[in-house]
């Protein structure tokens, strides 16, 4: 099975301190792969090149066969909007929408009108275990449920590839290992590929697949016994 | 076990009698592993001598084991280097033999980097399995038994990153207790 | 759609957002007015000149004088010539004009010159001329009034003007009179009219010093709160927003705050403007309603460009932060300013000194796109080197003060010297511009006129540029005193008792010696002066008048009941009051301008500043720091804006070919004043502080 998303021998340096000194990973259709490191090793850069968020100084990302790492902002955005989906830590959720309307978001930058959108949401809201969450502002909702808001509005469209930095972070035990099931279940429903970026080897632990970077480079690959 | 190969480590180092070991053994590595008896250690070094890893220098006038030299053979090189390079595999309570193979990494001179990462590979791959399993799990408390299993890996897995981190300084005190060569 | 989407946003922000609106809304509702307010001034003068400019004809050109001719010149050339005049201390105007040929030009306000034996006067002078005896002003006029001069002629409705009509053969042989092809004086380029140089010079600078401020508190409010909807934004760019969409959702929310602003700008406009129109007297009269207004076109342009504008803000600072849709944090420090940020201002001021030299070279129209082109690198240069400056400012804190709050302070000015300098701009820029204002001011004073001292009551005095004994020959009486010319260049002769019989002056040794006596040819010099004691009451005094006047019409004649008036420093008076009140219209535009940046700061860094207090630092210390950072960085960019104005000033009089020289201290005053009133105003707005950065009250911002 040919590989999804491809990075390869990436460089990036944010003013004179690098960040990815040579990377590489590759992720296949339906594939998790957890990238793990301790704190400012370069992984979550890693994961912003791969998601064409931030543009790599050296070194090739491809994405279904196509060069991406090259590409104008517009299409990048198109990416994100339609092919990617992501779960950060914090920040995400805008503040002053309410939960439903934060998962249609979306569909709503796409250009579906406003009623398709959200009852695409409240069915994610359902199947995420949030009834009766979606009138609540971001403010409102416990750690854990924000992060089923913020899973939500990274599945509605359907991504093939779904980018989580950190996912976990602000929550505890319980809730993480509910988070990651979470992720594992719907990904594989979906066949969506997964990459989950973590300092927490219990949480690296439901992936396929984990990649250690250490420095900006990979050190291990590990895989599934 | 770990003892016999504590006694390798400190006989690589130089040629030694049965007291000179018990004293390095007391001062350096007694916290890490377990306290010894004399005759515990003239047990191992019978057996190690046995097994071709240590061999006797010479005799010296007077009676008793007092008054053997034991050095290391090549064998027993070899054996050392293995087990130091070769990762434990993963269960609760693991903790003191990990520690002791840093640090008689360490003591010898060896890096203890390459063995860190190689049992890091082995405690994540172990979670992962765990993990996957605990998914299958049909039982809560099956579950539970496996979260047992996960968290202590995880917590051996944290200490070595934590470990890995402090390796520099680790190294320096170990180097600084090596004892002056004996004539 | 994704309009509908914004809106959402735009609308969802709770009580925050709203507080954001509104101070948006009413900044650019205080900015906009006082722009549409200087405007309508701007506008009002220049109305009123273009109508009576015309009296100005005479000597603004001459068909073969080598300096800028009018635009439109008629086929037939007329002879004409405007004399100011009085009648019992109101100033009137008395014109006359004959018509060489069968297409003349006309002023405004009429549809055919006024014929021989014909007079045309305003309405004003219509009722005067019906409620005063004939022989004290009527026949000033000699023939019949039958034409009324409309409102297009007329400075304002309470004008007195008489247009006499002549053949050519009457006024041929009259001093002063030249030949004009146009009444319009519009001679192209900027062509303010009735107006001189020097004074469009000033009004140029002045409208741009003025609306500068006004725009920059525009842009302060517009800017205000942009941290926390970054965040907003950054959310929505992770998620796939384009560029256009992002920029959309960031800018309506201003852009409704803005239109709200200008609509409420709109309507004090109007009110304000039929307020001054009905009230506000200049010049011995009101302004015309119609000239009191902003062009219709100018107006639509501003009140619907602003809203439009206050969107681009949004898309010029996203320009920076879309390449990455994470925080905006991470895209590192903006670059610091040095000291090449000063060559736009160091450009522009070698301009200004070139620009004189140059303007041989240039041309007219050139050069004065070169003086604006100095002026906006001014401005520029400014904008540019304040920044700069605020750092300086947090470096000598940095430098001086031991303190927590000194430290804290010195660290968040280098932290966005930008951001420091957008809350002083404003009071910077109003201090130099009245400097600007201050330095101009000593240029208005009127010329010396030792020459023209007021005569003794009863006097009638008559400035007849020097005419034969023949002409005034009914004039003299044994008690008229007749002063000579003794050459073209205005050499007086005359007794020094005679003239003291006349005129308050001694014959002492001191004042003698201004006064020359009449050499052995006396009697056959041409008469210069004439002083014509009357019996003091206003009727005598007006027939004298009436009969100098048609003996001598280029005379100018005056009593101790005119008030002072020559080469037009009437027009110096009513300037010297603009300048007043343009310096109270910037002290307010800097109190507004100070509130308005100190407020946005204060929304903009609540949290920061909570938690500050929560680790620890005092209220007392927190208001320490507030002050220091304003009070330093303004210190410093005011003296940079005093030296600026100065220098604006400077350009200008220059420009003007006038010479330049200090301000009074009565400006550096009003600058210190208006600094010291704009810190005062800042410590007000410190207790709004306390509630604010409480930390309860941001927790789930």
């Amino acid at each position: 099975m040919t590989d999804l998303l491809i990075g390869r021998d990436l460089h990036k340096s944010f003013g004179l301190i690098p960040a990815l000194r040579g990377a590489s990973i590759s992720v296949a259709a339906g594939e998790i792969v957890a990238v793990m490191g301790p704190s400012g090793c370069g992984k979550s850069t890693l994961l912003h090149c791969l998601a064409g968020i931030l543009a790599p100084d050296a070194g090739e990302v491809h994405f279904a066969g196509r060069r991406i790492d090259q590409l104008p902002d517009r299409e990048r955005v198109q990416l994100r909007r339609t092919e990617f989906g992501f779960v950060f830590q914090f920040g995400q959720l805008v503040p002053e929408l309410p939960a439903i309307e934060n998962i249609a978001l979306p569909l709503r930058l796409a250009g579906k009108n406003s009623r398709t959108a959200l009852a695409a949401a409240a069915g994610w809201l359902r199947r995420l275990d949030l009834d009766g969450l979606g009138t609540r502002l971001p403010g409102e909702l416990s750690g854990g449920q924000g992060q089923r808001v913020a899973l939500a509005r990274a599945l509605i469209a359907h991504p093939r590839v779904v980018f989580a930095d950190e996912p976990t972070g602000s929550l505890d035990s319980f809730a993480a290992d509910q988070m990651m099931d979470l992720i594992v279940d719907t990904a594989r429903e979906n066949g969506t590929s997964v990459i989950v970026v973590t300092h927490e080897a219990r949480v690296a632990a439901h992936a396929d697949r984990t990649v250690v970077i250490r420095d900006g480079l990979n050190a291990i690959q590990v895989g599934a016994a | 076990m770990t003892i016999s190969y504590a006694l390798l480590t400190l006989l690589e180092g130089s040629a030694r009698h049965g007291y000179d070991l018990k004293q390095s053994y007391d001062r350096r590595l007694a916290a890490a592993t377990k306290p010894i008896q004399f005759g515990q250690i003239y047990r191992i070094l019978a057996q190690l001598v046995r097994d071709g890893r240590a061999e006797v220098l010479g005799v010296e006038a007077g009676a008793g084991p007092d008054r053997k030299r034991y050095a290391i053979t090549a064998e027993g090189v070899t054996d050392l280097d293995a087990w130091l390079s070769e990762p434990e595999e993963p269960q609760p309570l693991l903790h003191s033999v990990l520690f002791t193979k840093v640090l008689l990494a360490l003591i010898s001179g060896r890096s203890a980097k390459r063995f860190l990462d190689v049992q890091r590979a082995t405690h994540l791959a172990a979670m992962t399995r765990l993990t996957h399993a605990r998914r299958r799990a049909t039982t809560t408390q099956d579950a539970i038994l496996i979260d047992f299993q996960l968290f202590h890996i995880e917590a051996d897995l944290r200490w070595l990153d934590h470990t890995e981190s402090r390796l520099a300084a680790l190294a320096e005190e170990v180097r600084d207790d090596r004892p002056a060569d004996r004539p | 759609m994704i309009a509908r989407l914004a809106l959402r946003l735009a609308l969802a922000g709770g009580r925050q957002a709203m507080w954001r609106l509104a101070y948006t809304a009413v900044g650019v509702w205080i900015g906009l007015t006082l722009m549409l307010l200087a405007l309508t001034a701007a506008a009002a003068a220049q109305g009123r000149g273009e109508r009576y400019g015309w009296q100005d004809a005479a000597y603004a050109y001459s068909p073969d004088s080598q300096g800028p001719v009018p635009a439109a010149q008629t086929r037939d050339g007329a002879l004409f010539l405007a004399v100011s005049d009085y009648h019992n201390g109101t100033p009137l105007t008395r014109a006359y004009v004959a018509a060489l040929g069968e297409d003349p030009p006309v002023p405004p306000g009429l549809d055919r010159l006024p014929g021989p034996g014909e007079v045309a006067v305003s309405p004003a002078m219509q009722r005067l001329l019906a409620s005063t005896p004939d022989d004290e002003l009527d026949d000033r006029f000699p023939g019949e009034v039958t034409m009324t001069i409309g409102p297009a002629g007329l400075a304002h409705e309470n004008e007195l003007v008489a247009l006499i009509g002549r053949t050519p053969d009457q006024l041929s042989g009259v001093r002063s009179v030249s030949e004009v092809r146009s009444f319009d004086l519009n001679f192209g380029g900027l062509g303010l009219v009735g107006i001189s140089s020097f004074h469009q010079v000033l009004l140029l600078f002045g409208a741009v010093v003025l609306l500068g401020p006004v725009v920059v508190v525009i842009f302060i409010v517009t800017r205000v709160g942009w941290a926390q909807r970054e965040q907003r934004l950054a959310a929505i760019r992770l998620v796939g927003a384009t560029r256009m969409q992002t920029v959309v959702i960031a800018g309506v929310e201003t852009a409704l705050a803005a239109a709200a602003g200008a609509v409420l700008a709109w309507a004090t406009y109007e009110w304000a403007r039929r307020i001054v129109a009905e009230y506000f007297v200049f010049q011995g009269g009101r302004f015309w309603p119609e000239d009191v207004a902003v062009a219709p076109w100018a107006l639509i342009l501003i009140l619907a460009a602003t809203p439009m504008l206050v969107m681009l803000a949004p898309a010029t600072s996203l320009y920076w932060t879309s390449a990455n849709p994470l925080t905006v944090s991470r895209l590192g420090r903006r670059p610091v300013p040095t000291f090449w940020t000063a060559l736009p201002l160091l450009a522009a001021l070698a301009g200004t000194l070139a620009a004189k030299p140059l303007e041989g070279l240039l041309g007219r129209q050139l050069s004065e796109a070169f003086v604006m082109a100095t002026l906006a690198g001014y401005v520029i240069g400014f904008v540019l080197i304040g920044p700069w400056l605020c750092r300086a400012a947090g470096l000598a804190i940095a430098r001086l003060s031991r303190r927590v709050p000194g430290v804290i302070a010195a660290h968040r000015i280098a932290a966005d010297p930008y951001a420091a300098f957008r809350t002083v701009s404003i009071v910077v820029l109003a201090v130099s511009t009245l400097t600007f204002l201050g330095s101009i001011a000593g240029q208005l004073d009127p010329p010396d006129d030792s020459q023209y001292l007021v005569p003794k009551p009863g006097v009638v005095v008559v400035h007849t540029g020097g005419v034969p004994q023949a002409q005034v020959a009914s004039l003299l009486t044994p008690q008229t005193v007749a002063v000579r010319m003794r050459s073209e260049f205005g050499f007086m002769e005359v007794s020094c008792t005679e003239l003291a019989r006349v005129r308050y002056i001694s014959c002492s040794e001191s004042d003698a010696a201004s006064v020359t006596e009449p050499a052995p040819d006396f009697a056959t010099l041409p008469i210069g002066q004439l002083y014509i004691p009357t019996d003091g009451s206003p009727a005598a005094e007006n027939r004298v008048r009436v009969q100098a006047a048609n003996l001598v019409p280029n005379a100018i004649i005056n009593t101790d009941r005119d008030p002072v008036d020559h080469d037009g420093s009437g027009m110096f008076a009513g300037f010297g009051d603009l300048l007043y009140i343009a310096s109270l219209f910037v002290l307010l535009l800097a109190t507004v301008g100070l509130t308005a940046g100190m407020t946005g700061s204060l929304l903009e860094r609540r949290r920061p500043f909570a938690l500050l207090r929560a680790s620890g630092v005092r209220l007392s210390e927190l208001r320490q720091v507030v002050f220091l950072e304003t009070a330093a960085t303004m210190l410093l960019t005011s003296a940079a804006g005093v030296v600026l104005g100065m220098l604006l000033a400077y350009a200008g009089t220059r420009r003007a070919g006038l010479a330049w020289s200090w301000p009074d201290p009565e400006v550096y005053a009003f600058a210190a004043g208006a600094v010291l009133a704009a810190l005062a105003l800042s410590t007000l707005a410190l207790p709004l502080l306390n509630a604010t950065t409480r930390f309860d009250a941001i927790r789930y911002e």
